[in-house]
C-alpha cells in the first residue's frame, strides 16, 4: 500500500458485536464479531470466532481460532491456525492453514499448504500443493505438484496433475485418532506418479512407482513402471505414446502380477 | 456441428501430449469446462471431448507454443476478453471485416447504432457467417440477429450454437447451448449451425 492511496476505515471489533461490510481497510475481531454484508478489505484478521454473511475479497486473511464465510472469498494471503469454513468457492493466492479448512464451492488456488484436513466440495486447481494431513476432494484435483504426507484418510474423485507423490507420514501422537491412512481415489492422471498407501481403480502417467499399501486395479504407462514393496496391482499395461521411448525402464520388486 | 467424441487416452496419442499437459492447459482455462465430457464405459467414468474441436484447440496450443508465447498470452487468444473492443460502422466498411449485405442487414435492424459493442460485433459476425454458407437469405438473417438479440445474453458464460431451422418455406432461428443435441420433426431440416464462440474467436482474430 503506498500512502497515497484514500486512507480507509479500520474496523476493530473487541469482544462481541456485528458490522456491515463495504469497502474498509483493516479489520481485526478480537473475541466473537460477525460481518453482515459483502466486505471488500484490505486485511481482516480474527482473533476468536469470526464470521462474514456476505462475500469478502482481500488482500489478506488470516484466522487464528474459527472463521465463518458464508459467501464465496477471494483473497492474495489466507492463513488459518484452526479453523475455517467457505460455503461457496474460494479462490486465493497462497493457502497456509494448520488444522482444518472446509470448502463448501471450488477452490482455484496457486499455493496450498496444509497442516491438517482440506475438505472441498467441488473441484480444486493448484499450482503446487504440500501438505501433511488428508484432504477430501469431491470433484477434480487438478495440481501442477501435489505432495502429501498421508496421516489420515483421504479422497478425491480425480486427480490430474504433472506430478504427485503420496507418501506415509510419520506418526505424530495429533494424528493417532485417524485409523485408516489411505487416499481413495477413481483415477490419477499424471506424469510422474509416485505412490504409496493409495487405493485407485486407474492410475495413468509417464513414469508410474506404485510402493507399499497401494492397491490398484490398473496401472497405464507410457514410459516406466515399478511396483515396491507391497504393492498390489490387477494388471499394468504399457501405452505406446508419441513421444520417443528411448529410455523406458521397467522394473518391479517381484513378479508383475498380471491377471 | 460435428458432436464426433475422441476419448481422452486417444486424444494424447493422436496429439502427442501428457496428462500433465492437459492438465495444465485445463487449469489454464485454455479448455474450456464444457468441453470435458464424462461417460460412462464399460471400465468406468472416462473423459471425452468434441473430437474436431479439441484436436483444433490443442494444435492451436501447440502452434502458439512454438512461437514461444507464454499460457497466459494464449489464454487470452483462445478466450479473448473482449468486452471492451467497440468499433464505429465506418471502420467495419473500411477494414471489410464482414461482407456489406451483412453489415446492410445489422444496420437495418438496428438503425442509428454508429458504434459497435463486442456484443454487436459478435451478432454481425455470426450474421455473416450464415449469409456465407450460401443457405440463409437476407430476410432470414433478420431473424438470426432477432434470435441473437433477445438471447445471446443469457449464454454469457456458455457456449451456444446458432441453429437455423426451415420447413416448408418458414425459417426461424434458435438458440442452444453448444453441447446440447437438438430433436427435432422430420418435416423439418436444420439449414445450418454454427458456433458463437468460434464466431468470437475468429472475430478477435480478425479485430487485433
Amino acid at each position: 500500500m503506498t500512502t497515497s492511496e484514500k486512507k480507509l476505515g479500520d474496523v476493530r471489533i473487541n469482544g462481541d458485536g456485528a458490522v456491515a461490510g463495504g469497502t474498509v481497510g483493516n479489520v481485526v475481531i478480537n473475541g466473537a464479531g460477525s460481518i453482515t454484508s459483502d466486505m471488500e478489505a484490505n486485511a481482516l484478521r480474527i482473533n476468536g470466532a469470526g464470521s462474514a454473511d456476505g462475500d469478502v475479497s482481500a488482500k489478506t486473511i488470516v484466522v487464528n481460532g474459527q472463521g465463518t464465510f458464508r459467501g464465496a472469498v477471494h483473497v492474495e494471503e489466507m492463513t488459518v491456525n484452526g479453523d475455517a469454513s467457505i460455503n461457496a468457492g474460494l479462490g486465493v493466492g497462497t493457502l497456509k492453514a494448520t488444522g482444518n479448512v472446509s470448502i463448501g464451492g471450488g477452490v482455484a488456488a496457486h499455493d496450498i499448504k496444509l497442516k491438517g484436513l482440506l475438505r472441498v466440495g467441488g473441484d480444486c486447481d493448484a499450482e503446487t500443493f504440500d501438505g501433511d494431513g488428508a484432504f477430501e476432494i469431491g470433484g477434480l484435483f487438478n495440481a501442477g505438484t501435489i505432495d502429501l504426507r498421508l496421516y489420515g484418510p483421504s479422497k478425491a474423485r480425480e486427480i490430474g496433475c504433472e506430478r504427485i507423490t503420496v507418501r506415509n507420514g510419520k506418526k505424530i501422537p495429533w494424528f493417532w485418532v485417524w485409523t485408516e491412512k489411505a487416499l481413495k481415489v477413481d483415477t490419477i492422471e499424471g506424469d510422474d506418479i509416485s505412490l504409496e498407501y493409495t487405493k485407485a481403480r486407474v492410475v495413468r502417467g509417464k513414469a508410474v512407482t506404485v510402493g507399499d499399501g497401494c492397491v490398484v486395479d490398473l496401472v497405464e504407462y507410457s514410459h516406466s513402471y515399478s511396483r515396491v514393496g507391497d504393492a498390489q496391482v490387477g494388471e499394468a499395461r504399457k501405452i505406446d505414446s508419441e513421444e520417443a521411448t528411448t529410455d523406458e525402464t521397467v522394473s518391479t520388486g517381484d513378479e508383475l502380477d498380471t491377471e | 456441428m460435428d458432436t464426433e467424441l475422441i476419448s481422452k487416452k486417444e486424444l494424447l496419442q493422436e496429439a502427442g501430449i501428457s496428462y500433465g499437459q492437459l492438465y495444465r492447459w485445463k487449469r489454464k482455462g485454455l479448455i474450456p469446462e464444457d468441453w470435458f465430457v464424462r461417460k460412462s464405459t464399460f471400465t468406468g467414468q472416462e473423459t471425452f471431448f468434441p473430437r474436431a474441436k479439441m484436436l483444433a484447440r490443442v494444435e492451436r496450443i501447440l502452434g502458439m507454443k512454438n512461437e514461444d508465447l507464454s499460457l497466459d498470452d494464449i489464454a487470452d487468444a483462445v478466450s479473448p476478453s473482449l468486452a471492451d473492443v467497440s468499433l464505429t460502422l465506418a471502420e467495419i466498411r473500411q477494414r471489410g471485416l464482414f461482407s456489406e449485405a451483412a453489415v446492410d442487414a445489422f444496420v437495418s435492424a438496428h438503425p442509428g447504432e454508429e458504434a459497435l459493442p463486442f456484443g454487436g460485433l459478435l451478432s454481425l459476425c455470426v450474421l455473416d457467417s450464415m449469409l456465407r454458407t450460401g443457405e440463409v437469405s437476407l430476410e432470414e438473417g433478420q431473424i438470426v440477429l432477432d434470435a441473437l438479440d433477445s438471447g445471446l445474453a443469457q449464454f454469457e458464460n456458455k457456449e451456444a450454437d446458432v441453429l437455423f431451422v426451415r420447413k416448408m418455406g418458414l425459417s426461424t432461428a434458435l438458440l442452444v447451448p453448444s453441447s446440447a443435441p437438438v430433436a427435432i420433426e422430420s418435416g423439418a431440416r436444420v439449414v445450418t449451425r454454427l458456433g458463437v464462440s468460434e464466431c468470437s474467436e475468429a472475430l478477435s482474430a480478425r479485430i487485433r
